[in-house]
């Protein structure tokens, strides 16, 4: 048994000892539902944003990998306006200074092979600074 | 010196104190209210039977009223 399998089999056995149901990749867990993924897919050069909650610490994906993967959602496999709604509240948040955006990354990652999604983020942003009154990043 | 904005910002490369996530909760939600519905979530997906089963009815947790936050 490999190291990660051996640390997988001692999750399914905490997993057990506190009632959580289902499994193995999906559990219900104190009303939750609690997914059991692999390799954190992320392409952005920036960092998890860390916090510190009570009972330790959560790593979240960077919001430049989130927007972008929300921004691809809304265009593709087919125009998703749902999608598109989620992307402008991270944008307007961004615009307005509750969450630090690395605008220049984000770019990066709008125009590489994986998303290709630049033209579509620009406008989002261009609509969502409008509606804010604050001037978009990628128009100067 | 004092900063413009009172609402704590999730900064990059360093942690956010939980009481700080709490306290921009409100502002991050009425900021993301003026571009979109304030809910987004789907009306449906394949996996209706099983959400709507645990959350009574519902495809989620209930949200939290933003006064309340």
């Amino acid at each position: 048994m490999s190291k990660s399998q051996g640390k997988l089999c001692d999750f399914f056995h905490s997993a057990k000892a506190l009632g959580a149901k289902d499994g193995p990749r999906s559990w219900q867990l104190g009303g939750l539902y609690v997914d059991l993924l692999g390799s954190l897919e992320n392409f952005a050069k920036t960092p998890l944003d860390e916090l510190h909650a009570p009972y330790g610490p959560v790593f979240l994906v960077s919001p430049e990998d989130l927007l972008a993967e929300r921004v691809l959602s809304s265009v593709y496999p087919h125009v998703n306006d749902s999608e598109a709604a989620c992307a402008r509240k991270l944008i307007a948040v961004a615009l307005s200074g509750h969450i630090e955006m690395n605008w220049s990354e984000l770019r990066r990652l709008a125009e590489s092979a994986e998303y290709a999604i630049m033209p579509q983020l620009k406008k989002l942003v261009g609509e969502t600074a409008n509606d804010l009154g604050k001037s978009s990043p990628y128009y100067s | 010196m004092i900063s413009e904005n009172p609402v704590p910002t999730i900064p990059k490369g360093r942690p956010i104190s939980w009481e700080d996530w709490l306290k921009g909760r409100r502002a991050r939600r009425e900021t993301g209210n003026r571009v979109a519905p304030e809910i987004i979530r789907r009306a449906s997906s394949s996996r209706d039977k099983r959400l709507r089963k645990l959350f009574n009815g519902e495809r989620g947790l209930p949200f939290k009223k933003t006064e309340e936050l």
